[in-house]
């Protein structure tokens, strides 16, 4: 195929790279800015539809579906008085605000739901790989974490905000991969001043009866119990 | 003039000023690490507030909400990484010049930008304060329950349309959060709604432990299951001073792009990111080299720190004017105000004017003592970018303990967090927003509240809109829903039939 060029563009080529240059006389109207550094006010609030979208859309879809089911019981609609002669009588009652949740709700699960599933099938037909269940899998791999937190929290009435602080800290850390002996330090460091900031100084409320405190001379126990 | 000098005593006491210093310090070091930000530190210290007087808790949160921005700067520049979602755009330019040796003067034009921003936002809320204080007043008269309630619609109207890529997402968490809200045992009536027999959701969610698991423990959970980065190192050499006096070359710069972020901080939902969308457009019209802009044009990084740093006085306008707060972070404020016994809302200017110059006038302290202290610590501030994200999210996790337990000293809070906490962390893995489930808890609650309040006097459904204020509001709603239709209708001809 031969290609013709006009006399104002310009046709550059180099041996080691094939470059091309075309310039037409509307292209001095153009942005030297490269396209990668323009930004429009869309980029600001550039949203794209993900792995995992369409299952989280899907998620939603079941539990705006089961707070429906459960309107007329939870809401308080089955309590409903209807019949009244002024508006403001009927704003008042208790499912009014449940209602107009609904009332939101259920046309934008509806339309996320549309809009996911669009977006899957142009990803399908653009043949990008279903990565679905890797995503779901990072989602119930926080759920380690989530388990040391609760461990955590019910092991503080045990062994105290202090103690407990100071094991969970290292054990995360440790549990992260910071394994050197200074990591451990900087935990330990970290952990007592957070415990001395809230629990010391500002006095914040943490579990007072200790399963460990009791076994302590009453003054140790006295002086953990209000300070750490 | 009384209120102001009352405000400014309020001041003189020690606990205040070590909340200037904590606030201010705090949130210059919690904006600097990337993936912390001012709402996870609010969302976290909220409880420690109610131990706190009124006063100093808020200037404490205000201090860290007024000062992250600057400390959020620094990682912007240095590594190309934003320490806040507000400092996306200062990488543009600021990160350019660090790459062309220019790393100090970015900086320190981004410091002297910032504090023009700050005060040039606090000083229109004064004179306002000052030149209108008696009119104010009888502001408050003009707004009755019905008036509120659609001051509340249209904020949670304005932030749907906010997201204008993801809107049937917004939608669907505002009116989560709203259904939220709900749980629980109505006041008034006493009928439980959601509670499905579960004795602890009787009392219904507290908010501060849904702010603690979305906010907090969903970033813990992202940054403990991500990667560490290795940011390049970048040393600040001498030369911080040097950049401070070139903003006076680009007077025309800072001045729109301070009265952008004044005027769109005011705007709920929209705020900081339009404001420097419009600035940074501005500017690069205004300028003489606009294709240096991306590349170290120093009118862009103005554009940019100005504009976000003129938001946070603006924004606390329509909470502390309305009682409506326009996004998360003012949201969390207004629970301090709860707990303190003062209702933002119109009623403030009469009752409480000393209390709203104490606040903007710690707030121009704030900006005075982040520039001082920048200026002589960045060095060492710029070496906490550095500590690695996945030890950061094992912190803020034993951090948010203290958040959640502390309120009600209830187990089964710190559980509900938990599982708030993997609802975050999805959607902050999907790029879903946060946001409006928080607002749609706040502003839900406002709604209904001043809904009901408000039945007594609504004999017709017109009676919704026939007062003056609550007219022009719902007629503004509907202006900004057709605009927005009409709109998303052009621009789909525009992109499938044209």
């Amino acid at each position: 195929m031969e290609i013709k060029f006009s006399e104002n563009q310009k046709f550059l080529c180099s041996d080691k790279e094939k470059i091309f240059e075309v310039k037409t006389s509307s292209q001095q109207f153009v942005s030297k800015i490269p396209k990668e550094r323009k930004f429009k006010v869309e980029n600001l609030f550039e949203f794209k539809r993900i792995t995992g979208d369409l299952t989280l859309s899907i998620i939603f879809l079941f539990f705006v579906g089961f707070l429906l089911v459960h309107f007329n019981s939870e809401s308080g609609w089955n309590g409903r008085d209807l019949d009244q002669k002024r508006v403001g009588k009927i704003l008042k009652q208790q499912w009014v605000g449940p209602l107009m949740c609904m009332a939101i709700l259920i046309p934008a699960t509806f339309f996320n739901i549309l809009e996911a599933f669009k977006a899957y099938k142009k990803s399908k037909r653009l043949l990008i790989p279903n990565k679905t269940l890797y995503e779901m899998i990072q989602w119930i791999r926080s759920l380690e974490f989530i388990l040391y937190f609760l461990v955590y929290t019910f092991s503080i009435s045990i062994l105290g905000y202090l103690i407990s602080t100071l094991i969970f800290a290292v054990f995360l850390t440790y549990r992260l991969g910071y394994r050197t002996k200074n990591w451990v330090l900087i935990s330990l460091f970290s952990s007592f001043i957070v415990v001395l900031i809230f629990r010391t100084i500002l006095q914040i409320k943490t579990p007072i009866n200790i399963w460990l405190y009791q076994y302590f001379p009453e003054n140790i126990e006295v002086f953990m119990k209000i300070y750490f | 003039m009384d209120a102001l000098f009352l405000g400014l005593s309020n001041l003189i006491h020690i606990h205040v000023i070590i909340a200037i210093l904590v606030g201010a310090i705090g949130g210059v070091i919690i904006g600097a690490i990337p993936g912390i930000g001012p709402a996870i530190a609010i969302a976290i210290l909220l409880p420690a507030t109610i131990f706190l007087d009124d006063l100093v808790s808020l200037v404490l949160l205000l201090g860290i909400y007024g000062s992250a921005m600057y400390g959020g700067a620094i990682p912007a520049i240095l590594i190309n990484t934003p320490g806040t979602p507000v400092n996306a755009l200062t990488t543009y330019d600021g990160y350019s010049m660090t790459k062309s040796g220019d790393a100090p003067r970015a900086l320190s034009l981004a410091y002297s930008s910032s504090f023009f921003g700050g005060c040039f936002s606090i000083s229109v809320a004064l004179v306002c304060l000052i030149a209108f204080g008696p009119y104010l007043r009888d502001f408050g008269a003009l707004f009755g329950q019905r008036d509120i309630f659609m001051a509340a619609a249209l904020g949670s109207v304005l932030l749907i349309l906010a997201h204008r890529q993801n809107m049937a997402i917004a939608a669907m968490l505002f009116a989560i959060g709203f259904l939220i809200s709900m749980v629980g045992r109505q006041t008034t009536r006493g009928v439980a709604r959601y509670t499905f027999d579960i004795e602890y959701l009787a009392s219904g969610f507290n908010l501060i432990v849904v702010i603690v698991g979305i906010f907090a423990l969903s970033q813990a959970l992202n940054l403990m299951n991500g990667k560490d980065t290795d940011p390049p190192e970048t040393k600040i050499t001498k030369g911080l001073f040097k950049g401070l006096a070139e903003l006076k070359k680009y007077p025309a710069v800072a001045f729109i792009s301070a009265s952008f972020g004044t005027v769109m901080g005011i705007i709920p939902g929209v705020g900081e990111f339009v404001a420097q969308f419009f600035s940074y457009s501005t500017a690069r019209s205004l300028s003489k080299n606009p294709t240096k802009f991306g590349y170290g044009a120093p009118e862009g990084l103005i554009a940019c720190e100005t504009s976000n740093n003129a938001v946070p006085a603006a924004a606390m306008i329509p909470l502390l004017a309305l009682g409506v707060p326009g996004e998360a972070l003012t949201a969390m404020m207004m629970i301090v105000f709860f707990d303190a016994g003062i209702k933002p809302g119109p009623d403030i200017f009469e009752k409480a004017p000393d209390f709203l110059f104490s606040l903007f006038i710690a707030l121009f302290f704030i900006n005075i003592l982040v520039v001082i202290t920048l200026l002589f610590t960045s060095k060492f501030i710029a070496k906490i970018i550095y500590i690695p994200n996945r030890f950061l999210g094992a912190f803020i996790m034993i951090l948010a303990f203290v958040g959640v337990f502390s309120i009600r000293n209830n187990f089964m809070d710190c559980a509900f967090a938990a599982g708030f906490g993997l609802l975050g962390y999805i959607l902050r893995r999907l790029n879903w927003p946060l946001v409006p489930i928080v607002l749609g808890m706040v502003l839900g609650s406002i709604m209904i509240e001043k809904l009901t309040a408000g039945a007594g006097k609504i004999k017709f459904w017109v009676d919704l809109i026939n007062r003056p204020v609550s007219g022009i509001l719902a007629a503004t709603i509907f202006l900004v829903i057709s605009i927005t239709f009409i709109s998303s209708i052009y621009n789909y001809y525009k992109k499938n039939i044209r």
